[in-house]
C-alpha cells in the first residue's frame, strides 16, 4: 500500500518552491515530499541549534538525512521550548519522524503471516501428536506409547519454539504501534494547534488506518499464541498421563524432569533411544566418527595456553636509533 | 438647604433598600457563621465529605486563615493532598504569620515527599506582613510623602526640616514597599497540582505526549494559558495542564 503524507515546510523565508523541487525522497512505502529548508547553507559548518527554531531546522535536516533518533531529540527539544510559533510545524515533522521509526521497526520485524503459519503448523503437528498419544493410550502397547511420548515432546518443543518466535514478534510490533500512536497524536496535535494543516489531519487518518492494520495483525498473532498455548498445556497433560503408564525401566532418558525440553537431556538421547521424527524433512544419518570430528571443531579453546616468549629474555629495541 | 430638607427627609424607598441590604449582610455573615460551626460538627462527627464541602463554600463567601486551615484538615483525612495542601497555602497566603498552616504544610510535604515552592526574595520578603498590610503601608506612606510635599505649598505654611524628613521617609517606605508588592504579583501566580498522576503535556493539545506525572500537591508556577490548558513550571521542568488541575494559591 502506497501512502503520500506532505512533510511540512520548516522555511520562514522563501525557497520553498525550489526546495520542493530538490527534496523528494521514499521512505519504506511512503513518499514525503519534503519542502524543508533551513536557514544555514550546507557548505556554512553546523553550529550548535540554540533557538527553538535553530533546534527544529536541524531536527528536520536530520529527518531529510533519515538519521531519525537524531531528529527525534531535537525536534523534542524545540517542543519542550514552549515557542508557539515554532511548536506546530515541530510536532507535524516529529510525527514524520515516529512514523518513519515505526516503519523501521516493522521491516525488522518478522512477518506476522510467517509467524502465525509457524504457530498454526506447531498446533497441527501437535494436535497429531495428542492423536498418537491418545491411540498409544488405548493400545497399552510399551514401544508405541514411548514413540508417542518422544513424538509428542517433539511437538511440544516445537509449540514452545513458534511461541518465542510470536512472542519476539508481538513485542516488536507493540513497540510499532507504540510509535504509531505517538504519530497519531503528533499529527492530530500539529492539526489541533494549527487549524488551517489539513496535511496533519490527512497524514493522522493514514496513520490510524495503518495502526488498524497492525492491530488485526497483532491479534491474529495473539489468537495463534493462544493457540498454541492450549495445545502444549493439553499436550503437556497428556504428557505426565502418558509417563504414569510408561514403565520406569522404559521411560525415556530426561522424563521424570519433564518440565522443559532442553534441560530434559543435557547429554543428548542415549543409546537405544529415538527423538520423534521432524515435523518436515528428514534426518540425516552420522556415524558416531563424524559427530566426533564435527564436535572436536566446535571444541572451545578454555583450557588453551597462550604461548611464552621462550627461554630468552627479550632485548628491547635501540632507543637511539631514528624515528620514522 | 435642600440638601439639609433631601437629608432630613429620606425617601422611603431608599430606607428601606439600605435596611433590606444590612438585612441580606447580616443574613450571609451570620449564615456563614453558621455553616462554619455546621462544618466543625461535621468534622467532629467524623463526617470529612461534608465538612469539606461546607467549609469550602464557607472559604469562597468569607476567607479566612481558620476556614482553610479546616478545609485542608477535612481533605487530608479524604486522602486528597492536592486540596489539602492548596487550602494550607491559601491560609498563609491570608495569614502569612499563622503557625498552625505552617506546621500542617511542613507534615504534609514531608509525609508526601512533596516540594515546597521555590520563592524569589521579593516574595519572601512579600511575607513579611500580609497582603492588606503591604498594600495599607504602601499606600499610607506615599500619600503621606505627597502631602508632606504639597501641603505646605497649598496651605501656605513654613516649610520645615520635619516635613521634608517624613516626606523622605514616605517615599523610602514607599520604595522599600514595592519589591514585597510584586513579590505578591508573582506569587499569586503560584499554585497546587490538585490530582494524583497529573499528566505534565509537551504541548496544549488532547493527544500531547506526556513528559511526566506529577503528585498531587505539587507547587507549580502558571505562566500562560492555551485554551483549556495552562503552561506551567515546576521544579521537574516546564509543561502543559488542564486548568481543573491546577488550584491557584490566589483564586481569580
Amino acid at each position: 500500500m502506497s501512502a503520500k503524507l506532505k512533510v511540512k515546510n520548516s522555511k520562514w523565508t522563501g525557497r520553498i518552491a525550489l526546495a520542493a523541487l530538490f527534496l523528494n525522497f521514499t521512505l519504506l512505502t511512503f513518499n514525503l515530499d519534503a519542502e524543508v529548508a533551513t536557514n544555514s547553507t550546507p557548505t556554512q559548518p553546523e553550529r550548535a541549534p540554540e533557538t527553538p527554531r535553530d533546534f527544529y531546522n536541524a531536527g528536520t535536516r536530520k529527518l531529510q538525512e533519515n538519521k531519525l533518533r537524531e531528529a527525534e531529540a531535537y525536534l523534542e527539544t524545540s517542543l519542550a521550548r514552549q515557542d508557539g510559533a515554532v511548536q506546530p510545524a515541530a510536532l507535524y515533522n516529529l510525527g514524520h519522524v515516529r512514523f518513519a521509526q515505526g516503519s523501521e521497526l516493522l521491516e525488522k520485524a518478522p512477518q506476522s503471516s510467517r509467524v502465525t503459519a509457524g504457530a498454526q503448523s506447531a498446533v497441527s503437528y501437535g494436535a497429531a501428536a495428542l492423536q498418537e498419544i491418545e491411540t498409544a493410550q488405548q493400545s497399552r502397547q510399551l514401544d508405541s506409547m514411548v514413540r508417542a511420548y518422544l513424538h509428542g515432546r517433539g511437538a511440544r518443543k516445537d509449540l514452545n519454539s513458534a511461541m518465542k518466535a510470536i512472542r519476539r514478534a508481538l513485542e516488536t510490533y507493540g513497540e510499532v504501534l507504540g510509535k504509531w500512536n505517538r504519530c497519531l497524536g503528533d499529527f492530530q496535535g500539529a492539526a489541533e494547534l494549527n487549524l488551517a494543516n489539513h496535511k496533519a489531519r490527512g497524514n493522522a487518518d493514514i496513520v490510524c488506518r495503518h495502526i488498524a492494520k497492525l492491530i488485526d495483525q497483532i491479534r491474529m498473532m495473539q489468537q495463534a499464541m493462544m493457540a498454541a498455548a492450549q495445545m502444549q498445556q493439553e499436550l503437556g497433560e497428556k504428557l505426565q498421563q502418558l509417563r504414569g503408564q510408561i514403565p520406569d525401566d522404559a521411560m525415556p532418558p530426561g522424563a521424570p524432569g519433564d518440565g522443559e525440553e532442553e534441560d530434559e537431556m543435557p547429554n543428548g538421547l542415549q543409546p537405544g533411544m529415538q527423538e520423534g521424527p521432524s515435523k518436515q524433512g528428514e534426518e540425516q544419518s552420522i556415524s558416531p566418527e563424524e559427530a566426533g570430528q564435527i564436535l572436536n571443531g566446535f571444541r572451545l579453546d578454555g583450557d588453551r595456553r597462550l604461548p611464552m616468549g621462550g627461554d630468552q629474555p627479550g632485548k628491547p629495541d635501540d632507543p637511539n636509533r631514528k624515528t620514522w | 438647604m435642600k440638601a439639609c430638607s433631601h437629608i432630613s427627609q429620606r425617601d422611603p424607598f431608599v430606607v428601606a433598600l439600605q435596611a433590606a441590604m444590612l438585612l441580606l449582610v447580616a443574613q450571609i455573615g451570620f449564615s456563614a457563621g453558621g455553616d462554619f460551626h455546621a462544618g466543625l460538627n461535621a468534622y467532629r462527627s467524623g463526617d470529612c465529605p461534608r465538612a469539606a464541602e461546607v467549609w469550602s463554600k464557607h472559604s469562597q463567601l468569607q476567607p479566612a486563615s481558620g476556614t482553610f486551615i479546616n478545609l485542608g484538615l477535612a481533605e487530608w483525612h479524604l486522602g486528597r493532598r492536592g486540596p489539602a495542601v492548596l487550602a494550607w497555602e491559601r491560609a498563609l497566603w491570608v495569614d502569612p504569620f499563622n503557625a498552625d498552616a505552617r506546621e500542617n504544610l511542613r507534615f504534609a510535604r514531608k509525609a508526601a515527599q512533596l516540594e515546597a515552592p521555590t520563592l524569589t526574595w521579593f516574595e519572601a520578603a512579600s511575607l513579611w506582613l500580609p497582603i492588606n498590610a503591604w498594600a495599607l503601608v504602601a499606600g499610607i506612606s506615599l500619600w503621606a510623602a505627597v502631602a508632606f510635599v504639597t501641603l505646605p505649598r497649598i496651605l501656605r505654611w513654613r516649610r520645615a526640616n520635619w516635613q521634608q524628613a517624613l516626606a523622605a521617609a514616605g517615599f523610602a517606605i514607599f520604595l522599600l514597599c514595592l519589591p514585597s508588592l510584586y513579590g505578591i504579583n508573582t506569587r499569586s501566580r503560584l499554585g497546587i497540582v490538585l490530582e494524583k498522576e497529573t499528566e505534565l503535556r509537551l504541548t496544549p493539545t488532547r493527544s500531547a505526549q506526556t513528559m511526566m506525572l506529577l503528585p498531587a500537591g505539587q507547587p507549580a508556577r502558571w505562566e500562560r494559558a492555551r485554551g483549556e490548558y495552562l503552561l506551567i513550571r515546576t521544579g521537574y521542568g516546564q509543561g502543559w495542564i488542564e486548568r481543573s488541575q491546577l488550584g491557584l494559591v490566589c483564586p481569580k
